[in-house]
């Protein structure tokens, strides 16, 4: 299994800030749907006491219904957990250092990407519609400087708050990195000064 | 030729069977790429336990049925008066 505070590649003091699925609303929309699949043998049922009622008094036809309805039944079930694995199993990861975005695309296909906070150049949030904006959900593009030039924050809650925390951890992230490449560019010049001062001693013997 | 009503008892069982197969499937997923959290066990283990039941409630009513009743036999027709 994996084990959400023990990141792959860990970078040292690298600290987890939000984890984010997609909004309760989405899982919501399925469940009802479920329940849906779930009355509509009643609703088929009612119609065929109306019209046929001697179906249920014949045991070939009650056993044929009972078969078929025990088979839906599964199915949906089934049908639901599939429908919950892809909402569970997809999940985007703030740290202090990276965004780590886990995809599940069906079956035996997941896509693991991660981008650097460095890297990032622009973050937009969007909440399109009467019930996102009823029930806050909405969507988060980041646009990176890497292969992967946009990451979507597919129906997350709050993307506003997301897009703000983004931002705001960029902003300390490239001001660590600054500092970290002032200081490694001062080593460097560093070193450049001491190997051409030993060129000039070598040339002055 | 006769057809028994366990012929849809047969199509139920390859049902069944691949029903299954997916069901492992899906939870072999949730074991692999599901999150060490309590949430993952406790849908793990819900899935299963509701399965069981509706699996527990068709073999109930499948026991109250004679499935060697014939829904069809081809000499009757033949013997049939009307024959052609």
């Amino acid at each position: 299994m994996f084990n959400l505070y023990r990141l792959p590649n860990k970078i040292k003091n690298e600290e987890i800030v939000r984890i984010i699925r997609r909004d309760f609303f989405v899982l919501f929309l399925k469940i009802l749907f479920f329940m849906f699949l779930c009355i509509i043998p009643f609703g088929f049922f009612a119609v065929m006491l109306i019209s046929y009622p001697e179906m249920f008094s014949s045991p070939t036809y009650l056993a044929i219904i009972i078969l078929s309805t025990s088979a839906y039944y599964l199915f949906v079930w089934l049908f639901f957990f599939f429908s919950f694995i892809d909402y569970y199993l997809d999940v985007w990861i703030i740290t202090s250092e990276r965004i780590i975005d886990i995809q599940q695309k069906g079956f035996f296909s997941r896509i693991i990407s991660e981008q650097k906070l460095f890297r990032i150049q622009d973050v937009t949030s969007e909440v399109q519609g009467f019930i996102p904006t009823m029930f806050k959900y909405g969507n988060v593009y980041v646009q990176t400087a890497g292969t992967k030039s946009r990451f979507f924050f597919h129906q997350v809650p709050n993307p506003d708050e997301v897009r703000d925390v983004i931002i705001k951890l960029v902003r300390l992230n490239q001001k660590k990195h600054k500092k970290e490449m002032d200081k490694s560019e001062q080593i460097a010049v560093e070193k450049d000064f001491k190997e051409s001062e030993e060129i000039q001693e070598i040339m002055k013997h | 030729m006769t057809i028994k009503l366990s012929f849809f008892l047969y199509l139920y069982f390859a049902f069944i069977v691949v029903w299954a197969i997916f069901s492992v499937i899906a939870l072999y997923h949730m074991f692999k790429f599901g999150f060490k959290k309590l949430s993952t066990y406790a849908v793990i283990v819900l899935y299963i336990l509701v399965a069981l039941f509706m699996l527990s409630i068709s073999v109930y009513y499948i026991n109250q049925f004679d499935w060697t009743l014939v829904i069809f036999d081809s000499s009757n027709i033949n013997n049939s008066p009307y024959s052609f």
